[in-house]
């Protein structure tokens, strides 16, 4: 590798990583505990962050869901006392989903582009005990490497959505979306189906739909993946889910000329 | 037991949720109901205010002596299969074992009043560490122990119910009337499970 | 067995027996119809009167809903109300579930023929239009009474 892929993170010394722990916006919350004693003893041999999220455990981070409920309520209650109308709170909602789902889209693609297959590569039972330096280039090298399988763009639309019906699901609620499903109707319309939104699972039902915070990450995601669409929550309920919730998704008409070119 | 009636009386006495559950109940009109609550929240600064000398006197001597005998923290057992058994975990809102709870737990009500019975109906009365307070009535007298502790735990997974779909909900107003649907369905299964 | 105190109410909310133990090991501590009880008293009426409309509105149009037993973190009350309007409260510990038993005979049996049975004692203990009104303070203080209800209590103190 002539062209090293310049990180700001990894230009930070790898001690430094050791003291930084909490939340790590590229691998999730962390498990280890600030002073955990394994963490400052093994500096000198301590893998790159990125190599941590290949772990089980820590790509299967816990969130307490009452705390998540907490702050989505905080964040209905912020949208509610500044708006005048249903339709204005649901906006903001919307609004505030909008820039999450551009930062996720950056942040799921960038985790999923260190592949599995790299892992034991990486491993630091593996890499020669050497000096510190040494080893600290070692494991630049091995970033580099890593991104160097960047995963592709997803370029049709079944593709992205695959990918926030799996992925970004898996990732904001610890499991995949309930079904996917194309528009029999209409070309450009397609619906992603969810049984029991984690989000709004503790509102009762009003004239507010507190799901167009979701429908927000979605088009945020599809928007700045260049599918410009737009997307709405529907609440459908039914025998065993009365809280069962539709993102109908209508992609605008280029999307569709532009796939059609594909093919 | 069937459970007749449920209320919930906020920390300054006013009811904010009252349910029926049975077609035979009594039918008050919501100024009783309120009268009621009212009522009750009175008996029980009462009740705690009437103990007899006699354990107040050994109170005092169990403090001497450094026995807690006189102000003992009472614990309530844990009753299982009581509104568990069809639910599965994620039913369970943010409690993600397969009950609400699964050991016994310390009642904060040391003081006032638990239980009242009479000719018809016996009256639970469950209290939370911040004052708020959960009351059920049923259509049996029992003053069986085993009665009152199904009856604080029926209770006290009520009150787990008003933590999820009460306290969660960023349309609810803390102090003011419950009007949330989520809860009065589950809370419907929990009394129906019984 | 543990009992705390006994009291009677007559049907103008005066409280006209009061026995309280305070000592476990001793039968006779305690005091009987004291005047440092009197605020005790009305707060015990209060409360029960307050459960007791309670118990009448939940009862709905059957009429006949008294109460029976009332409980606390720290001790029960047990409570008997006569058609003729006196109140026989009992209070024990937790661990009597239910001494109606006890409250009849301490009315059927001890009242009634110490009392009611007794020509030369008042049936009404109110004899001012006051002391109707909550102002009373006569007492039951029939000798044959007291000591029953001593020989009977007695030895459930303990």
């Amino acid at each position: 590798m002539s062209q090293k892929i310049i990180n700001p993170s990894t230009s930070v010394a790898p001690a430094k990583h050791s003291d930084s722990t909490g939340y790590d916006y590229t691998i999730g919350p962390q498990q280890t505990l600030p002073n955990a004693p394994s963490l400052s003893k093994a500096t000198t041999s301590l893998p790159s962050v990125y190599n941590e999220s290949l772990h089980a455990s820590a790509r299967n981070p816990q969130v307490s869901l009452a705390a998540y409920a907490f702050l989505f309520q905080e964040l209905v209650t912020q949208a509610r006392n500044a708006s005048k109308s249903v339709s204005e709170i649901e906006l903001r909602l919307h609004r505030n989903g909008y820039h999450l789902g551009i930062r996720l889209l950056e942040l799921l693609n960038f985790r999923s582009s260190v592949s599995p297959g790299s892992k034991n590569f990486f491993k630091p039972g593996n890499s020669s005990q050497g000096v510190n330096v040494a080893s600290s280039a070692f494991q630049e090298d091995s970033l580099a490497q890593g991104i160097a399988n960047m995963k592709r763009r997803d370029l049709r639309m079944v593709e992205i959505l695959q990918f926030i019906h799996g992925t970004v699901w898996s990732y904001l609620f610890g499991r995949v979306g309930d079904d996917l499903v194309k528009s029999s109707e209409r070309e450009n319309e397609f619906m992603i189906i969810d049984n029991s939104p984690l989000l709004t699972r503790f509102i009762s039902s009003t004239n507010v739909q507190c799901d167009f915070f979701v429908c927000g990450i979605i088009e945020g995601i599809l928007d700045s993946a260049s599918f410009p669409c737009n997307v709405t929550a529907h609440s459908v309920p039914e025998q065993n889910f009365d809280q069962k919730v539709v993102f109908v998704v209508r992609f605008e008409p280029q999307v569709l000329e532009r796939e059609a070119l594909r093919s | 037991m069937a459970i007749q009636t449920i209320l919930v009386i906020n920390r300054s006495g006013g009811l904010v949720y009252q349910r029926d559950f049975l077609p035979s109940a009594a039918k008050l009109t919501s100024n009783e109901y309120l009268i009621l609550a009212g009522t009750l929240q009175g008996v029980v600064a009462i009740a705690s205010q009437i103990a007899p000398k006699s354990l107040q006197i050994s109170a005092k001597q169990g403090a001497k002596t450094g026995s807690e005998l006189g102000d003992a923290t009472q614990t309530v057992p844990y009753v299982g299969s009581l509104g568990s058994s069809a639910a599965s975990a994620a039913d369970l809102g943010s409690f993600l074992g397969p009950d609400f709870f699964n050991e016994s737990f310390t009642s904060w009500n040391t003081k006032g009043l638990k239980h009242v019975t009479t000719d018809q109906n016996s009256l639970f009365l469950y209290q939370t560490l911040t004052g708020l307070k959960f009351v059920a009535v049923s259509t049996q007298n029992t003053t069986n122990a085993m009665a009152v502790s199904i009856a604080e735990n029926l209770l006290r997974k009520a009150y787990c119910l008003y933590a999820d779909y009460v306290m969660k909900n960023p349309f609810y107003e803390p102090e003011m009337p419950i009007r949330c649907e989520l809860f009065d369905k589950k809370l419907g299964e929990l009394v129906a499970q019984l | 067995m543990a009992i705390y105190s006994f009291w009677v109410f007559d049907r103008h909310c005066n409280c006209i027996f009061d026995r309280e133990w305070t000592l476990k090991s001793n039968q006779s501590s305690g005091t009987t119809n004291s005047k440092l009880n009197e605020d005790t008293a009305k707060l015990l009426y209060g409360m029960v009167y307050s459960l007791r409309s309670i118990s009448q509105k939940l009862a709905g149009n059957e009429a006949h809903n008294e109460i029976r037993t009332i409980a606390t973190g720290k001790y029960r009350a047990h409570i008997l109300c006569t058609a003729s309007g006196l109140w026989f409260i009992l209070l024990s510990d937790l661990k009597q579930e239910d001494l109606s038993h006890v409250l009849r005979y301490l009315y059927g049996e001890i009242y009634v023929k110490t009392v009611a049975h007794n020509w030369l004692s008042p049936i009404d203990f109110a004899e001012s239009e006051a002391e109707k009104r909550g102002q009373g303070f006569r007492k039951i203080r029939n000798r044959n009474f007291l000591l029953r209800v001593e020989q009977f209590l007695g030895p459930m103190v303990n």
